[in-house]
């Protein structure tokens, strides 16, 4: 059973759904967006990096980009391993969410 | 994080930047900008600590790696930083202490010493003694004196206490005023009643300690010279850094019926005044230099004498206590020597001076070698600051571990500073916060200053010029470092030159005839309140009845042994002033004993009953200086002298002997028959069986003298010890000498070794070219021995100068012999030669395959 921060499981469902361009900048914007907060890129790469160790999910640099003064991207995907990680951890709260669910209506 | 993930994050930053900059405006596009870089500010911040640790390590491993691959380098060079530091150690450790004298007095910018210079016809004697009415006159008188007291210091009392009998050294008589002055602290007793009665003494804890153990003392008897004290107080033991030694002190009272104790012109007594705050003591010194003229004017104008009165700060004392270039007479301990103190601190200067430019010269030459490894650095991406700090690092690494060694050595060493100087120093002084401190800074910033030729010159290098293998690697400052080597043979040199000159003079001195026979002469003082006036012909004949005494005679002090002065006249001619003249008493037989020579006259003779009654023997200069050319024109006339200034004819001329060293001049001296002074017996014995001679002599005294303690001294070592202050100087030479010339011959050790490996390929060459080892040796060590000989042109006249100024002290004294430069000269040729031919033989017998193989 592999159990997720709420942090990379967010990070790995933006990965997910960003598809095939998935690096720093898009994947910063879309947290952003959608936990409507703005997130400093460190605040990114840190637990993106972390992810890596873990091995959910891998990175490779594309070719150097014109607007970003000739530097490369970092794109990342997510691994097999990372796939498995998220399902573990939907699971979980599955499970745990019903029974809370039948706890909080026999209280009310 | 890789310069890669860098890049990346920069990409990142920078896209979003345009992005923000398209959509939300510039200003925005920049804040963020701003606001997302210093975020990372953390991360880089523990990043750099992250890697500078680890180069850090590096570093060290590389140093100490380093330092062990070459362990004759890094020896020579901690060996000879640990001489220079552990001399100025040792030295500054006495200096402090000397310089410190008396300055643990409270207010001791305030008190002061009253001296007395008076001006005879032909002489001027200057006095530590002052009359005894001086004190409470001044006292009374004049409003600005706070206080003022009196002290007077007797040597040779006898102490007894039961069976406990020893002669003490430092008694003195005093005003309790005295302790006020001085703030001697009472442990036991109150300041206004401890010397109120003549009887009363005060004893320190040393001497409490020593007759009477754990008891009390106070209330307790002491007998000195046969008479019986109180004990009414008991005193701290005096501080080692003091002029006046105190361990017993009696009442003032017990003096004052004397009838010189109130009169203005003798002096006895020392003087002590300390001044209110605000007092200009120049204007008290003008106010009171004419005191005597109140008193006395008569007396003083009629003898032709002017008595000029003046003061001495209490801690000037010991380090300076001249008047008008004059040393005072009768101080209460021998005077510190000022010049010596100069020569030592210069010393130990110039030790750390040549150690620490040895440190810098080994260190930049052993850099020399580690181009590589700065190059290597470089290339992997080290920055030039880190390479400056590796290099500052190392040496002031090195230093610091010099400094701890040094340290160690030091406290090794307190012991021989204390037998050498005479006083106790302890491991407390060493650390003494202005002596320590001292030391931390010169160490750090020696470790400094050495590090930082190699550290700006050798991040400089260009890496690839470095790799390239290039041979053309040229260390600057070649000519910098001859100097350093030329100053410290120099150095050495001067030393070394002082060390001959000094001994040859002691030698000089001790071989020198005298006058008189100073061989095989045991001497007897005869003190602790025993009179031989009376029965001081039996005492001798008593002695002489043991066939190894072959002679005896009694005399108030044997010569070295300091004598008194006594104002004389020449009455037999009208008008005359005064002169001050130094007295001596003896019996019939001190002449003939001592085979000193009549110029004129005769001895003392036993046949002669006028002789008793009155008789005086004068020396060559005593006749010159009343005036007469030949000592056949004294003869017959009358003077009056000595302790009872009896006027008697002059019987007879002596040459000139030196009854004092001969640093001086004979001055006149005036001798007289009295048996009252009689204070020492002399016995000229035969060379064998010395100890039983002794034994005998002891059981003797014994029967004589139940209640004293036999002493004895032989004449010759006593009479020596005159010298003790030049043989001082001569050991602190000779080591120190031999300890610079370590230095040097460590340096050019050094360097030699330095030359041979930056010449290795030359050298190649040469071979391959048909030179042969003995013309290479020749052109290696050419180079280093003229260093040598020039080091020698410059030593010499600094030599010369200082030693004939030192020998200008010296009324007999030796020529300069050029002889000693050149033996100076060679000797220090012949170690470099010794130094640098290790490596010069190495260099010149590589194989020359070998040494150019990578070109």
């Amino acid at each position: 059973m592999k159990l997720l921060s709420s942090l990379e499981e967010i990070l790995l469902l933006t990965i997910l759904s960003l598809g095939k361009n998935a690096y720093g900048v898009t994947i910063r914007r879309k947290v952003s967006e959608v936990t409507e907060k703005d997130w400093s890129i460190g605040a990114i790469y840190d637990p993106l990096y972390r992810l890596e160790e873990k091995g959910y999910v891998r990175s490779e640099l594309s070719d150097p980009v014109a607007e970003r003064g000739g530097r490369s991207k970092r794109l990342f995907f997510v691994t097999t391993e990372g796939e498995e990680a998220l399902r573990d951890h939907q699971k979980v709260r599955n499970e745990l969410n019903s029974g809370a669910a039948g706890f909080i209506f026999n209280e009310s | 994080m890789s310069d890669y993930t860098a890049s990346v994050l920069l990409g990142d930053l920078e896209e979003e930047f345009f992005y923000l900059a398209k959509h939300k405006g510039k200003t925005f596009a920049a804040w963020w900008y701003r606001k997302n870089a210093l975020q990372s500010f953390p991360r880089v911040i523990s990043h750099l600590a992250y890697w500078g640790i680890t180069m850090f390590k590096n570093y060290f491993k590389i140093g100490i790696r380093n330092l062990l691959k070459q362990k004759g380098y890094s020896f020579i060079n901690v060996a000879g930083l640990v001489i220079g530091l552990t001399s100025c150690m040792l030295i500054s450790l006495f200096v402090n202490y000397e310089l410190g004298y008396d300055k643990h007095h409270h207010d001791y910018e305030r008190i002061f010493r009253i001296g007395l210079d008076i001006q005879a016809k032909s002489s001027n004697p200057i006095f530590s003694y002052t009359t005894a009415m001086l004190a409470p006159t001044l006292k009374d008188e004049y409003p600005e004196v706070e206080n003022a007291a009196r002290s007077l210091t007797s040597r040779n009392i006898l102490v007894r206490k039961d069976d406990k009998i020893f002669y003490e050294n430092n008694f003195m008589f005093a005003d309790s005023e005295l302790l006020k002055i001085l703030n001697i602290p009472l442990l036991k007793g109150n300041l206004d009643d401890i010397l109120n009665s003549p009887q009363s003494i005060v004893i320190t804890e040393d001497i409490a300690e020593k007759y009477f153990g754990t008891h009390n003392p106070v209330g307790q008897t002491l007998t000195i010279n046969n008479r019986d004290y109180e004990i009414t107080g008991l005193a701290a033991n005096a501080p080692g850094a003091t002029h006046l030694k105190y361990q017993i002190i009696g009442s003032m009272k017990r003096l004052e019926n004397a009838e010189w104790f109130t009169t203005w012109g003798y002096s006895q007594v020392y003087t002590y005044v300390k001044l209110k705050k605000g007092t200009d003591p120049a204007a008290f010194e003008a106010k009171i230099s004419k005191i005597a003229d109140n008193y006395i004017k008569e007396e003083l104008e009629a003898d032709g004498y002017v008595f000029t009165y003046f003061i001495q700060n209490v801690a000037d004392l010991h380090r300076n206590s001249y008047y008008n270039g004059q040393p005072l007479r009768f101080e209460p301990e021998p005077i510190g020597n000022y010049d010596s103190l100069i020569i030592f601190s210069v010393i130990g200067i110039v030790m750390l001076v040549i150690a620490s430019i040895n440190f810098m010269n080994l260190t930049t030459a052993r850099s020399a070698n580690r181009a590589k490894e700065v190059g290597m650095r470089k290339v992997i991406g080290g920055k030039r600051i880190q390479l400056i700090l590796q290099f500052l690092g190392e040496s002031a690494t090195l230093s610091i571990i010099a400094f701890i060694i040094s340290i160690v050595c030091t406290i090794i060493l307190l012991p021989i500073l204390t037998e050498f100087t005479g006083t106790q120093f302890s491991i407390a002084d060493l650390f003494g916060t202005y002596n320590f401190s001292t030391f931390v800074t010169l160490t750090i910033i020696m470790g400094f200053l050495a590090g930082s030729y190699p550290a700006f010159v050798l991040s400089g290098f260009k890496p690839i010029n470095v790799l390239r293998g290039s041979s053309s690697l040229k260390i600057k400052g070649k000519l910098f470092r001859r100097v350093l080597v030329v100053g410290q043979f120099a150095v050495s040199i001067i030393l070394i030159i002082g060390t001959i000159t000094a001994y040859r003079q002691i030698r000089f001195m001790t071989n020198q005839n005298l006058g008189f026979e100073k061989e095989q002469k045991l001497v007897i003082p005869i003190r602790g309140g025993i009179s031989i006036s009376e029965n001081f012909e039996t005492i001798k004949a008593e002695f002489l009845t043991n066939p190894s005494i072959t002679g005896a005679t009694a005399a108030s002090n044997v010569p070295g042994h300091g004598v008194g002065t006594w104002s004389t006249r020449l009455t037999s001619k009208p008008g005359e002033r005064d002169q001050v003249m130094f007295c001596s008493y003896f019996d019939f037989d001190f002449i003939d004993e001592y085979k000193i020579d009549l110029l004129a006259g005769r001895n003392f003779s036993r046949e002669r009953s006028t002789d008793v009654e009155g008789a005086y023997i004068v020396n060559e200069a005593a006749v010159k200086a009343f005036g007469f050319n030949s000592a056949d024109e004294i003869i017959g006339e009358r003077i009056a002298s000595g302790y009872n200034q009896r006027e008697s004819e002059v019987i007879g001329v002596t040459k000139n002997f030196h009854y004092m060293g001969l640093q001086k001049e004979v001055d006149p001296l005036v001798m007289e028959f009295s048996p009252s002074q009689l204070r020492t017996i002399t016995l000229t014995t035969k060379a064998q069986s010395l100890s039983n001679i002794i034994e005998y002599l002891e059981s003797k005294w014994h029967e004589m003298f139940p209640q004293n303690p036999f002493e004895y001294f032989f004449l010759d070592e006593s009479f020596d010890r005159q010298y003790k202050k030049e043989l001082q100087l001569e050991s602190m030479f000779t080591i120190f000498s031999f300890l610079a010339l370590l230095i040097a011959c460590m340096g050019l050790l050094g360097l030699s070794s330095f030359a041979a490996v930056q010449r290795t390929k030359e050298i190649g060459i040469r071979k391959v070219l048909g030179a042969s080892v003995n013309s290479i040796l020749k052109s290696f060590s050419k180079e280093f021995l003229m260093l040598v000989i020039f080091a020698n042109v410059i030593a010499w006249p600094i030599a010369w100068y200082l030693s004939n100024s030192w020998l200008q002290d010296f009324a007999y004294r030796i020529d300069l012999s050029i002889g000693v430069f050149i033996l100076a000269g060679i000797f220090t040729f012949i170690l470099a030669i010794i130094a640098i031919s290790h490596h010069a033989y190495k260099a010149a017998n590589t194989n020359p395959v070998d040494s150019l193989k990578y070109e």
